[in-house]
């Protein structure tokens, strides 16, 4: 039978039962993802070296884990789970390494009395009021700019060109902008915060 | 902990944990298994929620690469690096090789033996003459000295000095190699994957870190993969460190930069 008319599913299937066919399943599995997967790689690293290097493990890990997966959604989606977590890691550990948008912001003097520890002693208050300020403070774009560097650990390069963003600095001035807004509205708090580590 | 950490936990605990009450990122995926009432549902909390606005976003470029609108030659260029993926570790408990290029046909010995010979005659004529340049070179008064060996040459731009592996390189590395400095009593050397999975960790009294086999045996051609170096003096404490620097050996028969 000619693989290429098998489901994915069917694919995984058929590598497990035969082991004489499996290279030939998984070969055809992941060359039908593999222009999904360099498009989604190179779309948020905004680099093509950098895409190589992330969709190539992003294929390592796939093979890894192929024993986990068990059917109970489509393998385009698990791939997808897959594919997002590698560049989350790698976004991150990047991240780490390379100076922040908001390392020259000095934070400015809050412009309304900031969240006393008192009234927000409970974590789940914090984080009501954080994201109350992202969602009615902030732009949608430039939360959701922060979002995409802070939590995904995207690079800017990345989320520019995602966003199809057309400004001269990009991403970074979403950045600048949102974080600016945060810092006024949590100043103290977030100062405060910063020195204790209070909030864990 | 910085006031970005500070924002960054809090960007986190407000939208990646489980009491954030969003959706898993990839439900935007999954319109075909749900209901038209759970499709509504869903958009009408990426319409008010940064968070999941964005990860749609992520997800429906995942779905339909085509609006990515990038450069073909982009797309074939990562295409081809992933084409090019030479014997990947296999997974655990599992039988299956990952589909690698199928190995290269076994030669007669016979023609081994001709190649043989055709390499020695090669050689010793190159003995020939670079012996005869050599002393030409040394038989000419003041002759400049001889230029040192050439190397790859250091990465520069971190407090340590890398020196290899890096870039594209022709092996799977043993060793990593960096210049010493003073007053250093143990390196702490790691070696991560692209996503920053650690493969190896270790500690030296002087360079180079020898991999230990079992990690090298991971390696693979044709992926790349991060190594950095900090100096801690004898209290434990990092006085310095190198940046780091990704190398990837090249593809078995690829022999370009």
């Amino acid at each position: 039978m000619d693989l290429d008319r098998l489901s994915d599913e069917e694919l995984i299937e058929r590598a497990r039962r035969e082991a004489t066919r499996a290279d030939a399943c998984l070969a055809e599995l992941y060359r039908r993802y593999y222009p999904k997967v360099a498009a989604w790689c190179l779309r948020i690293s905004g680099d093509r070296q950098e895409a190589a290097d992330l969709a190539q493990e992003v294929f390592l890990r796939v093979h890894e884990r192929l024993g986990t997966f068990r059917g109970a959604s489509r393998f385009s989606t698990w791939l997808y789970t897959v594919t997002r977590s590698v560049a989350i890691n790698r976004g991150m550990a990047a991240r780490r390494r390379e100076a922040d948008p908001l390392d020259a912001e000095g934070a400015p003097e809050p412009v309304e009395p900031s969240p006393g520890a008192d009234e927000l002693a409970e974590k789940g208050q914090i984080l009501s009021a954080f994201r109350e300020a992202m969602e009615r403070d902030l732009e949608p774009l430039e939360a959701k700019v922060l979002y995409l560097h802070y939590v995904d650990g995207l690079p800017l390069a990345g989320i520019t060109s995602l966003l199809h963003l057309e400004n001269k600095s990009g991403a970074k001035a979403y950045i600048v902008s949102g974080g600016r807004k945060l810092k006024r509205r949590f100043g103290r708090w977030l100062a405060r915060q910063s020195a204790g580590g209070a909030a864990r | 902990m910085s006031e970005i950490e500070t924002l960054q936990d809090w960007l986190r605990a407000a939208y990646a944990g489980e009491e954030s009450g969003c959706p898993p990122p990839e439900a935007f995926l999954e319109a075909e298994t749900q209901s038209p009432e759970e499709r509504r549902k869903l958009e009408e909390h990426a319409g008010r929620c940064p968070a999941c606005a964005a990860e749609r976003d992520l997800a429906r470029l995942f779905d339909h690469p085509e609006a990515a609108a990038l450069p073909a030659g982009d797309v074939d260029f990562v295409v081809s690096r992933l084409k090019e993926t030479s014997p990947v570790r296999p997974p655990a408990g599992h039988v299956v090789a990952f589909p690698g290029p199928k190995a290269a046909p076994v030669r007669p010995v016979r023609q081994d033996r001709q190649d043989r010979t055709q390499f020695w005659k090669i050689a010793a004529a190159l003995l020939l003459v670079l012996g005869g340049g050599l002393l030409f070179q040394l038989s000419r008064p003041g002759a400049p000295p001889l230029p040192p060996p050439v190397t790859a040459g250091p990465v520069r731009g971190g407090e340590i000095e890398t020196l290899s592996p890096a870039g594209d390189v022709t092996a799977i590395p043993s060793e990593l190699r960096w210049t010493p400095r003073e007053g250093t009593r143990l390196y702490r050397v790691r070696l991560v994957a692209v996503d920053d999975t650690v493969l190896w960790e270790g500690t030296v009294p002087a360079p180079p870190a020898r991999l230990p086999d079992g990690v090298i045996a991971k390696l693979h051609r044709a992926v790349a993969y991060t190594w950095s170096v900090e100096a801690l003096d004898a209290s434990g404490a990092r006085i310095a460190s190198s940046e780091a620097v990704r190398f990837r050996a090249r593809p078995e028969g690829k022999q370009g930069t």
